[in-house]
């Protein structure tokens, strides 16, 4: 009984010791920052099978194996569907941050707009279509925090609310947060078919003065709610 | 803009048909009725094995990937293939690995044929699209002009051209090799196409020039773009640490107590 209540204050005090060695490790003088990993990622979807109904076919067997492959005669429908153009985050202290489309940088880097804005990737799915919808800011931009300052504190079960150009709002809640070296973004965050999921980044880890960049990106990974 | 590069395409990539050893793979085979105006059907083997073509409809192959087809007959829909075929191939090798399109089209001299395309599926730059245009039309050589450039010229078929371009809008049209515009592709598809990042957009120029039956079929395959290299979304440290490591501390320091005291409740019951 008595060696029980006393391992109570020492493992206290080893938690918070091994606390601050932690924060001693991850946070730095520059001021770095952490995305706690929490959450699972969103499952991979399965493929969407595309149905092919069809008029009546023969009936040998080698027919049965041939699909209809669809039609040549026009141009494909691209269904972008509305563009976003704002976010309110209130757990992140996002309100009514605006959001612009962007591309690539000419270096192949993905364009970021300035502190206050928030980069749509306008050649992936547009927020809540199928696919990997990345939105992406600065966590702070030419000395000046952005407006994805706070998304390492971002937690799952949270929501936030996208607004899309035609007027529309949409709801996402976020399910899990990760935190990955710049040059190990995992492809599945570009990908432009599966179930629609919205991908939040901005920067993270430590920062490197001789770069003037963050050693890790910080991804929320979101669902329509 | 890069260099356009023209492929000759049906000689070359017929003696690529190895004869396939089985019909299990991951080959993506389309075919592409691209004769306008005639509805056909398909048989193999004296089997109808596709009724009812229509015209810029495509039928998917890739379950026979690998396999022979033989006696091949491709005869005007309700036609009797002993006596009515117009296209007849004594056996056709379904590709047993790759992304091919086989088109049924016209060739120079406006006698239906068969001509398998491969599909440049690798991947394309983040931001980019790639275009290909195949000439599979009864008219002579073409050039295409992107704007007021030749980007591809002396496009003739059964060849195709292949190019890798930003995305945007191609304000595209179609000369003779050398000589005078004949339409714009907007007119011709009734909307401007585009270069869509991630996508071939494989156009088909089908038809006959002379018969006026000459028009453009197309074909998208998506999918293929990369990822940007990186998300660089922070070039100054953060204003101050203070509130992330306060907020760690304390979460640290509730999870703490939470775990000391439950351990506390649990060694008290």
């Amino acid at each position: 009984m008595p060696e029980r209540l006393t391992s109570s204050p020492l493992r206290l005090l080893w938690l918070l010791v091994a606390g601050l060695l932690l924060l001693a490790a991850c946070g730095d003088d520059d001021g770095g920052a952490q995305a706690t990993v929490a959450g699972d990622l969103p499952g991979s979807s399965a493929e969407d099978a595309e149905p092919a109904d069809e008029a009546p076919r023969p009936t040998s067997e080698l027919a049965e194996l041939i699909q209809s492959g669809g039609s040549a005669a026009t141009l494909p429908e691209r269904e972008v569907g509305p563009a976003p153009v704002g976010l309110t985050f209130e757990g992140i202290g996002v309100s009514l941050a605006s959001v612009v489309d962007v591309g690539v940088e000419p270096n192949g880097d993905m364009e970021i707009p300035g502190a206050s804005e928030i980069g749509w990737y306008r050649y992936g799915p547009t927020p809540g279509a199928a696919g990997s919808s990345v939105l992406a800011a600065h966590i702070a931009w030419n000395g000046v925090d952005g407006v994805f300052r706070q998304l390492g504190r971002a937690e799952p079960g949270q929501r936030f609310t996208i607004g899309y150009d035609d007027g529309t709002t949409a709801d996402y809640e976020v399910v899990a947060v990760r935190q990955y070296p710049k040059d190990q973004l995992p492809d599945e965050l570009w990908s432009t078919t599966g179930d629609p999921q919205v991908v939040l980044i901005t920067c993270g880890g430590s920062f490197n003065r001789a770069l003037n960049s963050y050693d890790d990106n910080i991804v929320a990974y979101a669902v329509p709610v | 803009m890069r260099k356009f590069v023209a492929v000759l395409a049906s000689a070359l990539l017929l003696s690529l048909f190895a004869t396939p050893a089985n019909a299990q793979s991951g080959a993506t085979v389309m075919l592409l009725h691209g004769i306008p105006g005639v509805p056909v059907d398909v048989y193999v083997d004296g089997d109808a094995v596709i009724e009812g073509f229509e015209p810029a409809a495509m039928e998917d192959l890739s379950a026979l990937a690998g396999a022979t087809l033989e006696n091949v007959v491709v005869v005007p829909a309700g036609g009797d293939p002993e006596t009515d075929g117009v296209i007849e191939v004594a056996s056709l090798d379904v590709p047993d690995s790759g992304n091919w399109t086989v088109v049924a089209h016209l060739d120079g001299s406006g006698t239906p044929t068969l001509t398998p395309f491969q599909n440049d599926t690798s991947e394309i730059a983040a931001g980019e699209g790639r275009i290909t245009v195949r000439h599979t039309a009864e008219a002579p050589a073409v050039d295409i002009l992107v704007g007021e450039d030749r980007a591809i010229t002396d496009l003739s078929n059964p060849n195709e051209a292949v190019a890798d371009l930003p995305a945007g809008p191609l304000p595209a049209s179609i000369a003779a090799a050398g000589g005078d515009v004949l339409a714009s592709v907007a007119d011709i598809l009734g909307a401007e196409p585009s270069v869509t990042a991630g996508t071939n957009t494989i156009l088909y120029a089908v038809g006959s020039l002379e018969g006026e039956t000459f028009t453009l079929y197309v074909q998208a395959i998506d999918g293929l773009g990369a990822a940007p290299a990186q998300v660089p979304s922070g070039n100054s440290p953060v204003s101050d640490a203070a509130p992330w490591a306060l907020v760690a501390a304390a979460t640290m320091a509730v999870g703490a107590l939470a775990l000391g005291g439950r351990q506390f409740a649990r060694t008290r019951a």
